[in-house]
């Protein structure tokens, strides 16, 4: 009885100390943020690499066969590399990179990614930004709560997020366009001096709801935007309408199609400006939204892309939107 | 001690002589040999990263060769602990390619990359952080993919 004492003993000793002598080993299919605790920052290998971490938040990623596929903006993590713009969802079209199976991108509204999509992806290049014109098939509605979180951790991240000219959006997406989205409680935008957007008439009898305030901070080359949203209406959604799930549609906007507002004021030099994982509270006044714009919009020349460096969200003289 | 053993040790060792010569130059040989035909050679892997601008340094052959290769060079690259292995088939280059991760788990290394052109692997390993962005490793990478 003793011996088989020891045996146990010896044994669970060997295995508490193969375990403990094995460190984490985590593979990553292509770029990602590196998490906080080891750093942050961007880690810029392209190819199937493994790190002693995981991924900072799951909500990121996209795990294939034990790999981890980063689907966020990178720009929000110092990342310096090359940059395409993107305006809502649609499907990751990077063409170095093969999951077996559709995987899709829930971000909202204007977002960077590093890839160019590919020839064969049905997208299109318009106001600066590449536009999904394509169907999305049920698995993408299938998913969609549970990756749309994502939107969650990018609403109060401070970044330069692309400027999109939604006005010359493509006719087949022009009805989904909206100030924002559920979750986008807050951004912060750094643009050029205010311009009201144009959105042309849409197609669809509802308009999102838009309850917000825009704030001039320091003077008219940089703006913080601060809005707030109740609902959001999807494209393709083969008549189920099911918008993002628990979040109401409050009401209908009675005035449908009306720019955004901006407000020229003294900025709020300290004190949050963006509230994380909450909804802001009471706008402190509202000023009245500034005239629409009629007649035929502005056209911008398609932006170059891919772009380098920081986002070229300042100085540009060119409507704005800011939908999440 | 008996003179004849004296006899037979002396003869021993005489024999020994140049028998050791013979085993330096054999291993020498077997060095040279065991390049890969068919593959990129380590020299090629260099001289590309060279071209690029890497910079590799300190590269030698390793003994034993590891990870069932045929031909290994270590060395770094800007500092990454790399390794240049050509194997003799593909079976030997992904139980290679295992071994090499079963490795970082156990030694819990920061960064890890292991990649094939055709037989050749490039194995490079950030164990201390020193470049967390991966910048170098990814610029190996790409080099080493279009050999």
């Amino acid at each position: 009885m003793r011996e088989v004492s020891a045996l146990i003993v010896g044994l669970l000793a060997v295995v508490g100390f193969s375990t403990a002598a094995h460190g984490r080993s985590v593979e990553f299919l292509s770029q990602h943020p590196v998490p906080h605790r080891y750093g942050g920052g961007f880690c810029y290998i392209e190819v199937p690499h493994v790190h002693n971490y995981a991924p900072e938040d799951p909500r990121m990623y996209r795990e294939t066969n034990g790999q981890f596929y980063f689907v966020g903006d990178p720009a929000a993590f110092d990342y310096d590399g090359p940059r395409y713009s993107y305006y809502g969802a649609h499907p990751v079209a990077e063409a170095e990179v093969r999951f077996g199976h559709p995987v899709y991108c829930y971000l909202k509204g204007p977002h960077f990614h590093w890839y160019q999509p590919s020839a064969q992806a049905q997208f299109q290049l318009t106001g600066g930004a590449y536009w999904y014109v394509g169907a999305f098939p049920p698995a993408y509605y299938d998913d969609r709560p549970r990756y749309a979180g994502i939107n969650e951790i990018y609403a109060p991240l401070p970044y330069a997020r692309p400027v999109v000219d939604v006005a010359v959006a493509p006719v087949a997406v022009r009805a989904e366009i909206s100030f924002g989205g559920p979750g986008w409680r807050a951004n912060a935008v750094i643009g050029g001096p205010p311009v009201p957007v144009f959105i042309p008439p849409l197609p669809v009898p509802v308009a999102p709801v838009q309850i917000g305030v825009g704030i001039n901070l320091g003077g008219p080359p940089a703006v913080v935007e601060r809005r707030e949203f109740a609902g959001e209406r999807y494209r393709h959604d083969r008549g189920r309408h099911e918008g993002w799930g628990d979040r109401p549609l409050l009401e209908s906007h009675p005035r449908h199609g009306q720019p955004a507002r901006f407000i020229a004021g003294p900025a709020p030099v300290r004190g949050p400006l963006l509230q994380h994982g909450r909804p802001l509270g009471p706008a402190p006044h509202f000023a009245p939204a500034p005239r629409p714009m009629r007649g035929t919009a502005p056209r911008l020349a398609p932006a170059p892309a891919p772009i380098h460096g920081s986002a070229p969200a300042q100085g540009r003289d060119q409507h704005q939107d800011r939908r999440h | 001690m008996t003179p004849f053993h004296r006899i037979l040790a002396l003869m021993v060792l005489l024999a020994a002589l140049p028998a050791c010569g013979k085993n330096k130059s054999t291993t020498t040989s077997t060095n040279i040999a065991s390049h890969v035909q068919g593959t990129p050679h380590t020299d090629e892997v260099l001289g590309a990263w060279r071209n690029a601008g890497l910079a590799p340094e300190a590269f030698v052959s390793v003994q034993p060769v590891p990870h069932g290769a045929a031909y290994c060079e270590h060395g770094t690259v800007r500092g990454v602990d790399t390794t240049v292995c050509e194997y003799a088939s593909d079976d030997a280059l992904v139980r290679g390619t295992q071994l090499v991760k079963q490795e970082w788990a156990r030694v819990d290394a920061h960064t890890g990359v292991v990649l094939r052109a055709k037989r050749t692997s490039m194995i490079a390993v950030d164990r201390e952080r020193r470049e967390p962005t991966g910048k170098t490793i990814s610029q190996m990478a790409k080099v080493f993919g279009k050999l």
